[in-house]
């Protein structure tokens, strides 16, 4: 894989989504041991996402495994920052150099098939506020420009712009950071051993 | 959410080049912005990814090829202008996606098919009190969950009287297209390519099966929406909506009482739906007969009363052809 220098930015976004962002909420949920305040993580995680895309091409090539690299940055960018930080908290100092990155596995429940994926779009869509989730979806499902939506819901161009941006992040929240399991998403082999278990019975 | 300056400012970004046609004095902006700080290209792509993701969203909506009648819509702002409305875009407006429940795997619900031959027709009562009635040549599966009612339609043609319970919506799938109710009336017909949808009773939802399979309730989805007396098509091509008087609501549900009922229908499309029932089929041999007009209550099942009824009254001959063809032609 090599990023920017070789792919598009209709690529390199589908590959974010798939391969890079699908993980943000575990990663959230690692970096949330050695950081009390979100503004934290969020600077982590963003300045994780900043070491990942600056990587020139040689090095990014040579990534075999971006789960792996995913979170060992983050633990660096983490360790970093709790030496510059004024109050260190020695027990998070402590925990994140014990903490093996090589123990956190990507789950199963991080890669989506396709129809989780849509149920997934279908509960962030909406989630969000009512005028948002109206904006939001005249312009993406139905392909309307800002202007048009605008003329559409009798609102100013600029108030729609605001709501796209507001939207943009919320969705991101919901879609990655926050991420929640999405309907019908239970591994479908608990499904089976409950049924297996029932069948005992 | 994040309060994150950065985030705001690449979530501004994205907005403002979001928009028609940015200047080139924008995007150098815009470039400066992002190459300033390596954290800004960071969030400025975790957002681009986002949004770009949510074009997928696309594939949650049935394409509509005609503007659905805004009337019939749920939820749509009464003050919203009608005009210049871009195709397809009057099913969503004011409404658009509601939530979508998670899926609570209990102890698997059990599923249960049910089925007619050619010519057969069925009423099963199920475990919920909804009357499910199948006409000829159907099969049908059913499974009744804790959150959910869910019915796949794999063959033929079936009525539903939906027993209300908002808590368990009723969805009907076949291929491609689902009907959303939680309690209502209406009529499901598989075609070749396709469903033919009708609602006697109520409204009900038509969406993509992903969707409406893990719908909540009736709030409003970005689903076009049928009420009572309409009648609509789902294909390939999207979905084409009808508004039918009621008279001809009830000639379409006939079926249910075991006739086929007619009002000046083509003699071709009335062979079509005797051809449904019967294992001997008619074959119009010549173009005129096809256009002949057709009324009045038949017994699909019986084939011969309604042959001696054309050869008699329509002049049209009909000629055996082997043992399961009966040729139709003009008697002259």
């Amino acid at each position: 894989m090599c990023l920017d220098s070789c792919m598009n930015e209709t690529e390199l976004n589908a590959w974010l989504a798939k391969e890079i962002l699908v993980h943000e909420r575990a990663l959230r949920g690692y970096l949330a041991r050695f950081f009390k305040n979100e503004s934290d993580v969020d600077d982590v995680v963003q300045e994780t996402y900043a070491r990942l895309l600056g990587l020139n091409e040689a090095a990014s090539r040579a990534v075999r495994n971006w789960h792996a690299f995913l979170f060992t940055s983050a633990r660096n960018v983490a360790l970093d920052r709790l030496r510059k930080s004024r109050v260190v908290s020695l027990d998070a100092m402590a925990e994140i150099e014990t903490l093996n990155v090589a123990d956190q596995q990507p789950s199963a429940d991080d890669a989506l098939n396709a129809r989780q994926e849509l149920a997934l779009l279908a509960e962030t869509i909406a989630g969000l506020p009512e005028r948002c989730r109206e904006v939001l979806t005249l312009r993406k499902l139905y392909g309307l420009s800002q202007r048009a939506i605008a003329e559409r819901l009798s609102i100013s161009e600029s108030t729609v712009e605001k709501h796209v941006a507001y939207g943009v992040r919320l969705c991101a929240d919901r879609m990655f950071a926050q991420r929640r399991e999405p309907a019908n998403s239970r591994p479908a082999v608990s499904a089976i051993s409950r049924k297996e278990h029932s069948d005992e019975r | 959410m994040s309060d994150n300056e950065i985030e705001i400012r690449a979530s501004e970004w994205l907005a403002r080049l979001d928009r028609d046609d940015p200047s080139a004095a924008l995007l150098a902006e815009f470039n400066r912005w992002k190459d300033a700080d390596v954290r800004h290209m960071a969030a400025y792509a975790r957002l681009a990814a986002t949004w770009q993701a949510l074009d997928r969203a696309q594939a949650l909506h049935p394409v509509t090829s005609e503007p659905v009648q805004n009337d019939h819509l749920i939820g749509r702002r009464r003050s919203m202008p009608s005009r210049r409305v871009p195709k397809g875009l009057s099913v969503a407006a004011g409404l658009i996606i509601a939530a979508v429940a998670v899926w609570i795997l209990r102890a698997s619900p059990t599923t249960e098919v049910y089925g007619t031959t050619k010519g057969g027709f069925q009423v099963v009562v199920l475990k919920d009190h909804s009357v499910v009635e199948l006409n000829t040549d159907t099969t049908l599966r059913v499974e009744l969950g804790p959150t959910m009612r869910k019915i796949q339609l794999l063959r033929g043609e079936a009525n539903f009287k939906v027993a209300h319970d908002a808590a368990r919506p009723f969805v009907v799938s076949t291929g491609q297209t689902a009907v959303l109710a939680v309690g209502t009336q209406f009529n499901v017909r598989k075609l070749d390519s396709g469903v033919e949808i009708t609602v006697e009773e109520g409204r009900v939802l038509v969406g993509a099966p992903e969707v409406l399979e893990h719908a909540k309730d009736m709030r409003p989805l970005a689903s076009p929406v049928l009420v009572a007396g309409q009648t609509a098509v789902a294909d390939t091509g999207g979905l084409t909506l009808n508004t039918l008087p009621e008279a001809a609501i009830s000639r379409r549900v006939a079926w249910q009482n075991q006739m086929l009922a007619f009002d000046g229908d083509r003699l071709s499309d009335v062979v079509a739906q005797f051809n449904r029932y019967n294992d001997r089929q008619l074959i119009i041999v010549e173009p005129a007969v096809a256009e002949l007009r057709i009324g009045g209550f038949f017994k699909p099942t019986n084939l011969d009363a309604f042959v001696s009824i054309l050869e008699s009254d329509f002049g049209v001959r009909a000629k055996m052809d082997g043992s399961d063809r009966l040729l139709l032609s003009s008697a002259e």
